[in-house]
This record gives C-alpha cells, structure tokens and sequence, in this order.
C-alpha cells in the first residue's frame, strides 16, 4: 500500500503545514504499486499521502442532528 | 467579451497596449495606457490573483466587462517585450487567457489546437464542471490522470472547425500557415498543430537560437516575429543562454481529448531563470513557458479594461 510524504524534497527550516490525504478509486484498482503508467491522478488508489499541492479537496463533514425534527427519513411514499 | 472587442485585432489591441506603464502596483497595474477611446478613458489592466482558477478568471472576467479582454499569453509575452525588468509583469507567474487541446481530426490525425483570447474553457462554469465531474478515470468527463481537462467529442470536433461553446466563430490557421504569418490577427483566434510535431520539442531547457524556431513556442507567443521579440528580451534580463520550455505531449494519452492552459513562469528578478533546480521547484520558479500544469490550482490572470481616468482616484496626488 502507498505511504507517502513530502519530506525529502522540502526546506525543513521553512515551517510548513500540509493536509492528509486518503487515495481511492472505483474497487481499488492499482494500490499496490505506483507504477500505474497514465493512471495515476485524482482517482489513483495511492494509500495514504501528504503529497498532493493545492487542488481539489473531498471532505467528510459530520454533524448531530434531531432526526425527531428532520424530514430526511419520513416515508413520502404514498 | 463583447462582440465589439472579440472582433479588436491584434494590433489595434497591441496599439493600446503599447505604452506599457510602469507602474508597478500587485493589486491594480496600470500596463496599458495608450488607448484614447475618449479623452479621458484608458485601457487599464489588473492583476486578479485566487487560489482557484475558475475564481480568478471569474473575477478577471467581471473586471473586463464587455469592453475589455483577460490577457492571452501572446498579449502577456507582448506586454513583457515592452517592459522594464522592474515591472511586476517580470516578476511574477501568471495565467494566460489561451488554452491546448490535444484532439482528433476527422481524418484520424491527432492534433494539438490552440485558442488565444477564450476557447472551450472561456466560462468559469466549464472549468467546474470539470472539477465537479465523478473523477473516475473511465468517466468521459472530468480530469485526467495528468489532471488536464477532459473534453468531449463535440467539444474536440467543434474547436478544429472554430465553433466555440459561447457562440463564436474564430479564424483557425493551420500552423505551416500562421507561422508564415497573418495580417492583422483578430484577438480570438486559434492554430493547428501537428501532435507529433508539438512532441518532439524538447520538454526543458533550451537555447535560445532553437526556441526561436519551435512550434509551440511560436503558437504561443503569437508568430514567429514576437517570439523572437520576447526571447532576446528575456535573454538580454540576465544574458542567460536557456529558457524553460514545457508540455505534457510524451506522458499523455493523446486518444483522450484534453485541454490545459499555459502558464508564463516568473519570479522577482528572474532569478534561476536557464536552470532546472528542482530544489527552487514551485510556483515561484521562473521555468520559462509551462503547458504542462494541472488544470487545478492557483491563478493569476491580468485582465484589461477601459477605465475613466477622470472619475478614478488611481492618479490624484496624495502626497502632502
């Protein structure tokens, strides 16, 4: 599986942040080696890194809510 | 852009621009002020810099209304040519307003087709659908693998023919053609190129006599003459003896029709300008012309627009 990071090419005397990212795709294809010839990208399953520049992000946002109060889960089906 | 300003030629444009101010505010930098529509207006440019692309060129694309244009990168390569060194257009990257897409002809030759002035990606909105597409690499939209943009057959047939998504028909010359020159260039306009022929050019750093005669150096700085222009400017900075040169067309799968843009690198002072020093690797790096980056990302555009001198407070003295 990938593990990935940034620490052999940057300036550890500049103070810096990066964000996780967690690599996926459509069942997983090609996790285990990042020789992927032109599919490697967005959707390369490529483990985990903190690699990638600035670019797209996919957050997982969770939060309480009343499902008392909530339509989301009433049956509107007649 | 307005019909009225799509249909300005290259040089009625480039006449505009031609006294290239030297002021030097990041914010709003006065490079054009040659144009006297009235006695009191001036084509004025502005620097629009975000973290998202379709931000910037939404905010540049407001800043120009229906009487300006965001720069191409011929307009920044010729604003460049004219220059002082000191000037922020020297010292900083930017995002050109032109785009390659590397497609199919009908007969079955693969091509790239360069758009300057607005081509398929002339709309914030296209650059989101992209973005927003399912990114999977069997879906027909979205980005490749090499994060350039995916587009569709209608999208790859319409832009060989000149038909673009916002209704305008633009001239397109075949590149034997356009680098024998053409008179009075409009400002949308686009250029066939061979696939192989944009392929062979050495993907790096090279000398200045060899990129005076490359194919997509000359699509991208508009023709040969302002290449050439650009090129011994560029050189003379520092008397170096290379420049950057950079496309995606070896890694690539050409089947896939795709679109990026071409940044113009630039850093204060130009320094590391004939070197590939991955460590000064970055946004910052002055790498010479990049076709290469992902459609993802930063974006600084200049966008230019008539602006009424006598109502702006930009030239009221405030010195007390």
């Amino acid at each position: 599986m990938g593990n990935s990071h940034s620490h052999n090419w940057i300036d550890p005397s500049q103070p810096q942040s990066r964000l996780l990212n967690l690599g996926g795709n459509k069942g997983g294809a090609g996790s285990e080696g990042n020789d992927q010839g032109l599919g490697w990208g967005y959707d390369a399953d490529d483990g985990m890194g903190a690699g990638w520049p600035a670019g797209l992000a996919r957050y997982v946002a969770v939060a309480p809510r009343d499902d008392s109060t909530s339509l989301r889960n009433l049956d509107f089906e007649l | 852009m307005s019909e009225q300003s799509s249909n300005l030629t290259r040089r009625q444009i480039f006449q505009m621009l031609g006294a290239v101010g030297v002021l030097t505010n990041p914010l709003m930098t006065p490079l054009a002020t040659a144009a006297k529509i009235s006695n009191d207006m001036r084509m004025m440019a502005a620097i629009i810099f975000e973290p998202h692309i379709p931000t910037a060129f939404r905010r540049a694309l407001n800043f120009a209304g229906d009487d300006g244009f965001v720069a191409s990168m011929p307009a920044l390569l010729h604003v460049r040519t004219n220059a002082s060194y000191d000037n922020i257009i020297w010292n900083t990257w930017f995002t050109s307003n032109t785009e390659e897409s590397v497609v199919t002809t009908p007969q079955g030759n693969r091509v790239v087709v360069a758009v300057h002035g607005g081509g398929i990606f002339s709309s914030p909105e296209r650059f989101e659908s992209s973005y927003h597409a399912d990114l999977d690499r069997s879906n027909s939209e979205g980005l490749t693998g090499q994060t350039a943009a995916k587009i569709s057959a209608q999208e790859a047939r319409d832009v060989q023919l000149g038909k673009l998504p916002d209704g305008t028909q633009i001239p397109v010359y075949p590149f034997d053609e356009f680098k024998r020159g053409i008179a009075d260039l409009p400002m949308r306009y686009g250029v066939i190129l061979d696939f192989e022929m944009a392929r062979k050019a050495k993907n790096g750093y090279e000398s200045f006599e060899v990129l005076k005669d490359e194919a997509n150096m000359i699509v991208r700085a508009g023709g040969v003459e302002p290449l050439a222009a650009y090129l011994d400017k560029f050189r003379d900075r520092h008397n170096t003896k290379m420049m950057g040169n950079w496309h995606p067309y070896n890694h690539i799968d050409p089947d896939q029709p795709q679109t990026r843009i071409p940044f113009l690198a630039g850093n204060k002072g130009g320094v590391g300008s004939d070197i590939d020093e991955e460590s000064l690797w970055g946004y910052d790096e002055e790498y010479g012309l990049g076709g290469d980056a992902s459609m993802v990302g930063m974006a600084r555009y200049v966008a230019v627009a008539p602006q009424n001198v006598s109502t702006s407070l930009q030239y009221l003295e405030f010195g007390v």
